[in-house]
């Protein structure tokens, strides 16, 4: 069921705006053009809406962490991780450091800008689908540090999803955030135009 | 493998009995926790420096405040001052060696303090030694405590401090190639924008465009203002 | 064992099979000499923060290590110099990250001794509740950590239910569980709630149960005594030369702790014992801390009998009310208080001249702090002398001859922070 191009749209979700960006996923608004009972428009319609519901709900719901933790809010996160909070019971089991085998990036701390040619390479070798959390006042803006090394914002090199408030975040702020993500996911389009 | 239980718990000795302390055991009993400060003030040995200080009669001097005692020595003496204070005096344990700014206008300029203690009587040595603007430059305290090899790539990496005969002094907090020497007094402390070079290289340009970043917003919401958050020219931020 | 090229080739006809053909093949001489370099961080779960370690590897033995630091080198240092000493607090918070309120403590002596300040006795039996607190937190997690590095996840989730229960503690006291900010120059900056000491004396009462637990899984475990026994031996004179403390240096044999030579905030008045290993590797280091834990626990049980009544901020005495806070009651109601209030906490307080240097005895070791005031209104010098800065120094001796498994047993049990190390 692929998109029909015949009418001259781009075949990417990219629309007039041009091709979406390598590496971004920007959330929009599900709202399809026609409404179809039939399923046997252009688009697919029906059939891939479910299987997008279909893969998106699998991947929200098994979003396992790469924890780039650089300073006081890795030990947070640890707790969100550890049994009083639970990150686990979202899907978060595993805490994958290897940026080979994790979804979503989770910048924990100040990052300096010695630490950001590291930060910037891990987040290069994860593979898409990919999302990045910043966890904290440092990772937000450079937090209490206006200082000569500290990068005042992961923005400046990473595309983030989500900020986190918090100097550190409560465990309970993390999960807020990760469930704000997962409903994020479930609106994202895969095969739908 | 028959290592049998482990360290054996001792009471540490009050290695700083016989000081006169005020705060001492029978001040108003147990739970009176009047005068910490005494406890807080006879950390030095004044007796120890003045004599080790007559050893090197040339540009030195001892000066103490709230308890702890400064030895200050010329440059060149420094090294053998120290190292005569661990192998005469005892003050074998090193604690610390760090840098100061006594502010641009100061001739001489730099300090270099050093701190060492004395594990058994329990007495701590400041000793002090200050170098000139143009010539920031001391011999190396590797040779008596190897563990000084850090602390003096770290006062090189923020005052520009150099230690003749160090194995590798190389700057070991900043980023290899930094330009400047941050904690001098006339570097601000935002800092002069030394990164936006290589900034380019980390790929920066997330959406295309320099130094902007698309925030997934609603439509219509617009996002964060366009600026370079590497500009340390001082403006304030839009 | 070298394969030499004339092996390899069959030349002349007469030796060679018929079908068959002759390689030529040219094989280095000793193809063992190569050394193999490893990166190991910054990001890296082992590493306890963005260390880098660049090993060089003969097989599986270490031949060289270089630690290479300065990943969360954050300004502090300068940031002291900006700011006055109030506005300072925070950032000791983030210091040794996992026991924020001993770095409170060690600041707020030190700043003490600088202004010539003495604390309130009430404060001082609360800033040895916090100071013990957290030397329990911190070797809780440093443990938990170590154990799960070395494969046993059991232990991290176990200590991490204490560390919950110290965090809701510590909630109660100053409203954070984690950046507490709480000691102000003569006291600290708030009265314990009411039900607090029933609370502490539960968790006191819980926790020796606890660490028996801990050490039920651990110190005979045949997997933990072999990883950790006989690794990563720190000498005596390596120790002093390179200025270890802490659980470091005691566990190499040496009797240093700074609340027993340097006593502060009243240890001179509690009853403990401090544990001092005999080998000097990673074991004895290990089990320095959970002695040490049970000896934290001892002293709490102490203060909850001896905690004097009284208000928790010194402010009595000359230059006090330059430096202290005023009461908040009477602030928006006497004038003078109010000013007081906008000095001390807003504007900065003029140091005296002079320098001073205070240590206190931290989780991780000796954090000192190093103050030089020249009469301004921001100290001339903060020096903050983070413990694992001297600690982490030691792997460029210590690591070589090591297996490449064996990193993981020596950093879990130097047990350092990088928030200290590169401040």
């Amino acid at each position: 069921m692929t998109p029909d191009t015949s009418s001259g749209r781009p075949a990417t979700r990219g629309d007039e705006r041009g091709p979406a960006p390598a590496g971004r996923r920007t959330a929009e608004l599900v709202v399809p053009e026609q409404a179809s009972d039939t399923g046997l428009n252009d688009e697919g319609g029906f059939f891939v809406t479910q299987v997008d519901a279909l893969v998106n709900w699998s991947r929200k719901n098994s979003l396992w962490p790469l924890p780039l933790g650089l300073s006081c809010c890795a030990i947070e996160f640890m707790a969100t991780a550890a049994s009083r909070y639970d990150m686990a019971r979202f899907g978060a089991e595993v805490a994958r450091f290897s940026p080979r085998q994790a979804d979503l990036m989770l910048v924990a701390g100040t990052c300096t800008y010695k630490m950001a040619e590291a930060a910037r390479r891990v987040y290069d070798q994860m593979a898409e689908p990919k999302w990045v959390i910043s966890m904290g006042a440092c990772a937000s803006s450079g937090g209490m540090y206006r200082t000569y090394s500290v990068v005042q914002g992961i923005d400046t090199f990473l595309p983030v999803d989500f900020y986190i408030s918090g100097c550190p975040p409560r465990p309970e702020n993390v999960l807020n955030t990760m469930m704000k993500l997962q409903k994020k996911i479930e609106r994202e389009k895969t095969l739908r135009p | 493998m028959s290592k049998s239980a482990s360290g054996k718990g001792s009471s540490g000795a009050p290695t700083g009995a016989g000081t006169g302390a005020a705060g001492g055991k029978d001040a108003g009993g147990r739970g009176s926790k009047v005068g910490t400060l005494a406890t807080l003030t006879n950390h030095g040995d004044p007796a120890a420096a003045a004599a080790l200080v007559a050893l090197f009669p040339a540009a030195s001097r001892v000066e103490s405040y709230q308890g702890d005692v400064r030895v200050h020595v010329a440059p060149a003496q420094e090294v053998e001052l120290i190292r005569r204070a661990r192998d005469q005096f005892g003050y074998d344990h090193f604690i610390d060696r760090l840098g100061a700014d006594r502010g641009p206008e100061a001739d001489p300029r730099f300090d270099v303090i050093t701190l060492l203690g004395n594990l058994r009587t329990g007495k701590r040595l400041i000793v002090v030694t200050t170098l000139p603007e143009d010539e920031p430059e001391t011999p190396t305290l590797c040779a008596v405590f190897r563990g000084a090899d850090w602390f003096e790539r770290e006062i090189y990496d923020m005052y520009g401090v150099r230690f003749s005969g160090h194995r590798d002094c190389k700057r070991i907090l900043m980023p290899d190639h930094f330009p400047d020497f941050p904690l001098r007094k006339e570097y601000p402390m935002e800092g002069r924008g030394e990164f936006a070079a290589p900034r380019r290289a980390l790929g920066g340009n997330v959406d295309g465009k320099d130094g902007t970043v698309a925030i997934p917003s609603q439509p219509g919401r617009p996002g964060p203002p366009t600026r370079d958050p590497l500009d340390r020219t001082g403006a304030p931020r839009p | 064992m070298s394969i030499s090229r004339s092996q390899n080739t069959n030349r002349g006809a007469g030796t060679s099979l018929p079908g068959t053909r002759t390689l030529d093949v040219e094989v280095a001489e000793d193809r063992h000499a190569e050394s193999m370099m490893i990166n190991m961080g910054p990001q890296h779960p082992s590493t306890h923060g963005v260390l880098r370690l660049i090993l060089e590897l003969d097989g599986e033995e270490i031949k060289r290590c270089e630690p290479v630091i300065g990943y969360l080198h954050r300004g502090k240092e300068k940031v002291g110099e900006t700011f006055s000493l109030h506005k300072f607090i925070p950032y000791t918070d983030r210091l040794d990250y996992l026991a924020p309120l001993s770095n409170n403590v060690a600041f707020a002596l030190a700043c003490e001794k600088l202004l010539g300040i003495e604390c309130a006795p009430r404060a001082q039996s609360i800033r040895v509740i916090c100071h013990e607190l957290s030397r329990i937190s911190a070797h809780l997690l440093g443990l938990g950590a170590y154990a799960m590095d070395l494969g046993a996840m059991t232990i991290f989730l176990w200590t991490f239910r204490e560390r919950e229960t110290i965090y809701s503690l510590i909630e109660r006291i100053c409203g954070a569980r984690f950046t507490t900010s709480y000691t102000r120059v003569g006291g600290v900056e708030r009265d314990l709630p009411d039900d607090f000491l029933g609370k502490l004396e539960a968790f006191v009462k819980e926790m020796p149960g606890r660490v028996d637990e801990y050490e039920a899984m651990l110190s005979r475990n045949k997997i933990w005594v072999k990883r950790t026994q006989g690794v990563g031996i720190i000498t005596k004179e390596q120790a002093l030369q390179f200025g270890l403390t802490g659980p470091n240096l005691r566990g190499s044999g040496i009797d240093y702790d700074v609340r027993k030579a340097h006593p502060y905030l009243g240890y001179e008045h509690y009853e403990f014992e401090v544990p001092i290993g005999t080998e000097g590797d990673c074991y004895d280091r290990y089990l320095c801390r959970v002695m040490e834990m049970r000896q934290s626990v001892r002293i709490l049980e102490q203060v909850l009998q001896t905690i004097p009544a009284g208000p928790v901020l010194n402010r009595d005495g000359d230059g006090v009310l330059k430096s202290v806070l005023p009461e908040k009651t009477k602030v928006l109601t006497n004038m003078e208080a109010l000013i007081h209030q906008f000095m001390v906490g807003t504007t900065d307080v003029h140091m005296p001249v002079g320098e001073v240097y205070f240590s206190a005895e931290n989780p991780k070791g000796e954090l000192g702090f190093y103050l030089r005031g020249d009469g301004q209104l921001t100290p001339a010098r903060l020096r903050i002398r983070g413990p694992s800065f001297a600690n982490l120094q030691i792997l460029t001796e210590l690591l070589p001859g090591h297996m490449i498994a064996d990193v993981m047993a020596v950093l879990g049990s130097i047990d350092f922070v990088m928030g200290e190390c590169d401040r």
